[in-house]
């Protein structure tokens, strides 16, 4: 008689059935009035950095890039102690890897 | 060990589903539980012996290759050559690996090749025949304990990973490779990773780390995505200097080459399990198989007999081949099985049936189950 059995005695998923989503979800900044604002939000004031690119006043600040909420157009939504919200435009490049799937398969 | 031509279950494709198996007929058939292999226990004993004694000889074959720094040899890019020397020095582990074993149940297997870097068909050997067992042969036993192997293996590696956030990375447009990515996913979680997924080609980089789509530092990736591609990628040129730790290690890239299939020739010359392999052909006086070093589902192998040529078309090849032995995969009625036997972490843990109606398996070959008493 055996001593043991080589199967597995019992397999449970987690995922199967399920959808998961690689789709690319809205990093946002919140746009601030003043840096007490961004403070209530973020509390390190580095955090929190003065508009320079024009698309509101000098004195405005941005806080953090983070993924937040969005409205049904897909508009960034905003904190309640912000006055908006953009798209996060922080320098990352994408695409450096997966250039030669595109051509083989990649398991084996 | 005999093909056993059964009824397959009525439901099969809703209990496929069920475990999230959804690329079951890609190609047509790929699931195919219009039979099974049945083995003796002693044969499933000896295979597992087998893989075992393997898995530790391509270990001591890599350990030369270190020592030697005859890395040009495996056609790695030599601003590469101390990342690997370095992964293998620092023990980097490992999740998981396939060996591809030509046998019919008699005699010696012999090592096709070991998969050691992106192995495929996971779900369906750890996952889908063990549900057709439990429907189909319950009585039966199974080489397949690939599920608890792959917890514990992910628990274990949290152990030794430090923060323990994963993410787990395919090409965009693969079915099949997310599945099994996915099902990679669920083990993680299961051990208590938290296990995110991410497409290759959204790995950012921000000029000093890998960022995922949410500007999180990624901690440990492991990538469904071949070594011998990420170092000559546009980003491989970060993968010297950075922290982030990779699954499969880039030591890997030396399991993953058929010039393995070599130095262990050179190691172990004449051993049981294994078949004659050089860099040149004038070694063979008759007929031998021509495999391209870096290629994967048969792509541009080469048949040479008395008779003539077989030849797969594919893409491969650029970097070089090596000449191998000739073992041919069993003949069952027209179907050619090959047997892709799992380690996880070091030890074996099951076995897993492709076949096809050329002698040369292929990324259309069909997954069988298999049982034994």
């Amino acid at each position: 008689m055996r001593q043991r059995r080589k199967r597995s005695a019992a397999i449970t998923l987690m995922l199967a059935g399920t959808i998961s989503s690689c789709g690319e979800p809205v990093p946002q900044q919140d746009v601030y009035q003043s840096l007490a604002d961004c403070q209530r939000d973020w509390g390190d004031p580095q955090q929190c950095q003065p508009v320079r690119d024009g698309r509101y006043a000098p004195s405005y600040h941005y806080g953090p890039s983070y993924y937040g909420s969005s409205y049904r157009d897909g508009r960034p939504k905003p904190s309640n102690n912000a006055m908006d919200a953009v798209r996060s435009s922080q320098p990352v490049s994408r695409g450096g890897f997966g250039s030669t799937g595109r051509s083989f398969f990649s398991g084996s | 060990m005999r093909r056993e031509t059964i009824e397959p279950r009525s439901d099969w494709r809703r209990r496929c589903a069920e475990v999230g198996f959804s690329w079951h007929s890609m190609g047509g058939v790929y699931w195919d539980e219009s039979a099974c292999y049945a083995f003796d226990e002693a044969q499933i004993d000896y295979l597992e012996s087998v893989s075992s004694e393997l898995h530790a000889m391509c270990l001591r074959a890599a350990a030369e290759v270190v020592a030697a720094r005859s890395f040009a040899q495996f056609a790695i890019p030599e601003a590469f050559h101390d990342l690997v020397a370095r992964s293998w020095r620092s023990a980097e582990p490992t999740l998981y690996g396939r060996f591809d074993l030509s046998w019919d149940g008699r005699g010696d297997p012999k090592l096709l090749e070991y998969n050691a870097d992106t192995p495929t068909a996971l779900l369906e050997a750890s996952v889908v025949q063990w549900q057709w067992l439990e429907d189909a042969r319950p009585q039966a036993d199974q080489f397949n304990s690939l599920h608890e192997k792959l917890v514990e293996r992910w628990k274990a590696l949290a152990t030794m990973a430090g923060p323990n956030q994963v993410h787990l990375a395919c090409v965009r447009d693969s079915e099949e490779d997310f599945g099994n990515v996915e099902y990679l996913r669920d083990c993680a979680l299961q051990a208590g990773w938290d296990a995110r997924p991410l497409h290759i080609e959204d790995l950012g980089w921000d000029g000093e780390r890998f960022v995922d789509l949410g500007y999180e530092p990624v901690q440990t990736l492991f990538k469904l995505y071949p070594w011998e591609w990420l170092v000559r990628e546009e980003f491989g040129a970060h993968l010297g200097s950075i922290r982030m730790r990779i699954l499969e290690p880039a030591w890997k890239l030396l399991l993953s080459n058929k010039a393995l299939l070599v130095a262990l020739w050179h190691l172990y010359p004449g051993h049981a399990n294994l078949l004659p392999a050089y860099f040149d052909a004038d070694a063979f006086s008759g007929e031998y198989v021509r495999k391209p070093l870096l290629a994967r589902e048969g792509a541009n192998v080469t048949l040479k007999t008395k008779d003539g040529e077989l030849a797969e078309d594919g893409h491969y090849g650029a970097e070089g081949f090596i000449y191998q032995g000739v073992a041919r995969l069993p003949d069952f009625g027209g179907r050619y099985p090959v047997i892709g036997s799992w380690i996880v972490g070091d030890r074996p843990a099951g076995i897993g049936i492709r076949e096809d109606e050329s002698p040369i398996t292929r990324n259309s070959s069909r997954f069988v189950p298999h049982y034994f008493t």
